[in-house]
């Protein structure tokens, strides 16, 4: 089958690989119909994750056609189902599972020792996601093998076209579980950093429990996406201002009662403070530039609360743990569970209250993938999501 | 009992890694020993010498990046250790600027990576340890007393047999407290809960690198899979 593989940073090549196979029980096999790039894998092709081997296949959002069943999940799966699967690799059956905190199962990651060894405890597998998340092949390819399918894969109603149910597997999933972090009762002003496709879908649900959203980024497109289709009140351009004083400024000097970081560990900033992190980051005195929490943590109002859905690795310099401990904010973080979400938001999309569609600004090919990725990272053509379609078109 | 402090305080360079600097070193070695600025003269043929003699000694050596691994990794560690201060002393009774401190460099350099080398190799990863599982301690008892499921979840057969069981606070699952690998816990822990191992194999992947073979492989989900 034809995949998209990690070959070194800012390199990857689509080439020919065996097709996968059930190995366990639970698993099942995808016909790949949908797949996009995420911002997290830009922390891949970037080579900012230190445990990606070169022919690893990328790739953790996705749906796809369901076209073979292990045994163990031929209860809840059939050959032709037509599915969105989470990129959190999660056995269903451990203490955080039963909990519905599947991202941090304990049982999905075949390399825990390494996580381990840098975290203290291991989070779940995740596709196409490095070795430090079991080394999954991933879903930009034709085809991938889904363990836990009876768990990760949740079938879409027919009337739910791919350009909506795909972004159920992440981005939708990430931005619901931010306003989640939040813990918004209605009225509360919430400031979300990055207006990408979980920046954008943050956005749409702290909107849709009655939250005064303020969007913060670079890019005019996205702060136009943020105010016309994700329902921001208000949209901040941290190049033109400064951010902590104009949230001041927009909440009669309050602060947000919630910042939600959509960025992580490869923030852009403008000034001395960007270029300071930029050099660290280069020269890997520190794995991520922490820029986005540092102001968050200045911006939030007291007793806040600070959701951090961005990705980060490992270690930062300069945190304001200072603020954050006399602000008495609370920080609530996490790699989504998005099992917990999918069919929540496939019924939002049903109803008309979330409409997600318009992340996918771009389709190409496999083929295409390093021009992808490369249009992709720099934002060109007003990219927000490339999507590949393995399969061909079909929704 | 208490698990000894292992990592960052011991010495970090196990024997894999060191393989891998072995067969860094000797190949820039030989590259510089060819560079203009040294082809010719005492500091390039030393650098060949030593060089040479390290993928040499590599290729023999019982540890994971050794072929015929014939020679103990001690004895390994004591030629890395020889060589180095016999190629610092060369370059201390040479006169010429480039002849004294480019073997002294090397010397220096060797030395230190030695003195980074665990020399016990890769410890063993067994211990006292603890893992909790979502289960009753009758559950877990059956499970641990079977011998296919021994041999399952401890495919290399390093566990002992020897384990306590606890019941976890809050009546949340049962603790198993053993002399065991981690890797071992984790296995049984997954059968246990997930009924089944988890592993990446079945998902494909490109051509891979040349360093990717010196990467250690944790994933062993398909030996233990039934």
């Amino acid at each position: 089958m034809k995949a998209v593989t990690w070959a070194g940073p800012n390199r990857v090549t689509c080439e020919e690989t065996p097709d996968p196979v059930v190995v366990n029980r639970r698993d099942a096999i995808l016909k790949v119909t949908a797949t996009t790039i995420c911002g997290s894998d830009l922390h891949l092709y970037d080579g900012y994750v230190p445990a990606m081997q070169r022919g690893d296949i990328l790739g953790h959002e996705f749906m796809g056609e369901v076209v073979e069943v292990g045994p163990g999940a031929a209860d809840s799966l059939a050959t032709g189902d037509r599915v969105v699967v989470s990129p959190m690799i999660a056995c269903g059956s451990c203490f955080f599972c039963r909990q519905e905190l599947y991202s941090m199962c304990d049982n999905g990651n075949p390399d825990a020792a390494l996580p381990e060894a840098v975290w203290g405890h291991s989070p779940c597998g995740i596709f196409g996601y490095s070795h430090l998340t079991g080394g999954y092949a991933g879903s930009h390819a034709e085809y991938v093998r889904v363990p836990y399918a009876d768990t990760g894969a949740v079938k879409v109603p027919d009337a739910i076209p791919d350009t909506q149910a795909l972004f159920c597997s992440d981005a939708l999933a990430t931005g619901y579980f931010g306003a989640e972090l939040c813990d918004l009762r209605g009225g509360e002003v919430v400031a979300v950093w990055g207006a990408g496709a979980v920046g954008l879908s943050a956005i749409s649900s702290c909107a849709l429990k009655d939250a005064r959203v303020i969007a913060i980024d670079r890019i005019p497109q996205r702060l136009s996406l943020a105010a016309e289709r994700a329902g921001a009140t208000d949209t901040l351009d941290f190049t033109k201002v400064d951010v902590v004083e104009a949230l001041k400024e927009l909440t009669g000097g309050r602060g947000p009662d919630a910042c939600i970081d959509a960025v992580g560990m490869e923030a852009h900033a403008p000034g001395i403070q960007g270029s300071y992190d930029r050099v660290k980051q280069a020269a890997r005195m520190e794995s991520d530039r922490p820029y986005v929490l540092r102001e968050a943590i200045q911006a939030c109002r007291k007793g806040g609360t600070l959701a951090m859905l961005g990705v980060y690795g490992g270690f930062v310099d300069k945190f304001p743990v200072g603020a954050l401990m006399n602000k008495g904010l609370q920080l609530r973080t996490g790699q989504v569970h998005a099992q917990r979400y999918i069919r929540r938001l496939l019924d939002h999309i049903e109803a008309g209250e979330l409409e997600p569609s318009y992340y996918a600004t771009h389709e190409m090919e496999l083929d295409a993938a390093q021009d992808a990725y490369q249009l992709f990272k720099q934002k060109g053509d007003d990219c927000l999501r490339v999507v590949f379609r393995p399969a061909g078109a079909s929704a | 009992m208490s698990t000894p402090r292992q990592g960052f305080a011991s010495r970090p360079i196990g024997s894999r890694l060191h393989g891998v600097l072995d067969y860094l070193t000797g190949t820039t070695l030989v590259s510089m020993s060819r560079l203009p600025v040294l082809r010719g003269r005492f500091a390039g043929r030393a650098l060949l010498v030593a060089g040479g003699a390290h993928v040499a000694y590599s290729l023999v050596t019982d540890y994971e990046l050794g072929v015929l691994r014939r020679l103990p990794y001690g004895v390994h560690l004591a030629l890395d250790a020889g060589g180095a201060g016999a190629l610092a002393l060369a370059g201390v009774t040479r006169s010429e600027r480039l002849d004294r401190f480019v073997p002294i460099g090397v010397g220096l350099y060797e030395l230190g990576a030695v003195l980074l080398s665990d020399p016990q190799g890769t410890p063993s990863p067994v211990g006292h340890r603890a893992v909790t599982v979502e289960r009753s301690e009758d559950e877990v008892r059956r499970f641990l007393d079977d011998p296919a499921n021994v041999r399952a979840f401890s495919p290399s057969g390093t566990w002992k047999g020897e384990f306590e069981l606890r019941p976890a606070p809050g009546h949340r699952g049962t603790e198993i407290h053993a002399e065991a690998d981690p890797a071992d816990l984790r296995r049984a822990k997954q059968l246990l809960e997930a009924g089944e191992l988890a592993t990446a194999r079945g998902g494909p992947a490109g051509r891979r690198g040349i360093l990717s073979a010196a990467l250690p492989n944790l994933d062993t989900g398909e030996d233990g899979s039934s």
